[in-house]
């Protein structure tokens, strides 16, 4: 091997080495940045759905209080939640409560049926859409 | 071939070529760091959602004019369930409380986990519930 090719070898390796860090360095913000990602999406889609829970409970309150409207935006703790609550009646005496809470980039919704008796109105079923 | 072919590199061009990539390897080792912190932190941020969660859900099934539930707080969380030995409780000081606020359906139930990173900076997670009058 002449010197001048030492030379050429020598570079190449030093120049594949320093790839191959750079290429490990990105992998490793890239495989983070998405763990991180995920978590605060999970995060979110918690939150959205104790928002949308709630949202079921606000529906059951305006159901015993013979308040059959849906409602739109409706805000819990002012933490950028989006509430839509949609009423529908079932049957007799039963309605169906829908709770769709959208939360940064995450939503939950949420169905409950809900019997009314008299001025009091529990939920007979649960039903977690997604 | 002649000799001025077979010159090695200048220290000077060595130099200024392990500048650049010091710099650049610096650059990217920086950000991995940034990253893996915030990551880190967001961890935590799930694990104090956890433990919110384990309060909230027992708020929630509480009844309505139950002494848990009366209006104020922030109520320490201790009594109703301790924080488990863990490195958010035992490195970072995590505690655990929550708040009821009376509003026109009901209780407003707020949980909140909060603790203190490694840097200073505080830092918490929080969850809401609502419990309405049966």
């Amino acid at each position: 091997m002449t010197r001048l090719n030492s030379k050429a070898v020598a570079l190449m390796i030093v120049l594949a080495i320093i790839l191959l860090l750079i290429v490990l360095i990105a992998i490793g913000i890239k495989f983070t940045l998405s763990n991180t990602f995920l978590s605060y999406y999970t995060l979110n889609r918690t939150k959205a759905f104790y928002f949308a829970e709630a949202g079921i409970q606000k529906g059951v309150y305006k159901i015993k209080n013979d308040n059959f409207d849906s409602e739109t935006g409706w805000i819990l703790a002012g933490e950028g939640e989006n509430i839509a609550i949609t009423i529908s009646s079932v049957a007799a005496d039963e309605y169906s409560v829908l709770s769709v809470c959208t939360y940064e980039a995450a939503d939950k919704k949420i169905q409950a049926t809900v019997r009314k008796a008299g001025s009091t109105a529990q939920i007979i079923e649960w039903v977690y859409i997604n | 071939m002649g000799i001025h072919k077979l010159k090695a590199f200048t220290i000077l061009e060595v130099i200024v070529a392990v500048s650049i990539v010091a710099v650049g390897v610096l650059a990217l080792s920086a950000g991995f760091i940034y990253v893996k912190n915030r990551n880190e932190t967001t961890h935590r941020r799930l694990q104090a959602q956890s433990f919110d969660r384990e309060i909230l859900e027992t708020l929630l099934i509480t009844p309505y004019d139950d002494a848990l539930l009366n209006v104020g707080g922030p109520y320490s969380a201790e009594s109703i369930s301790p924080l488990p030995s863990c490195d958010l409780k035992d490195i970072f000081g995590a505690s655990r409380s929550y708040t009821v606020e009376q509003i026109t359906e009901g209780k407003k139930i707020t949980v909140t986990t909060g603790w203190t990173e490694s840097n200073g900076r505080a830092e918490q997670e929080q969850l809401f519930g609502l419990v309405i009058q049966p």
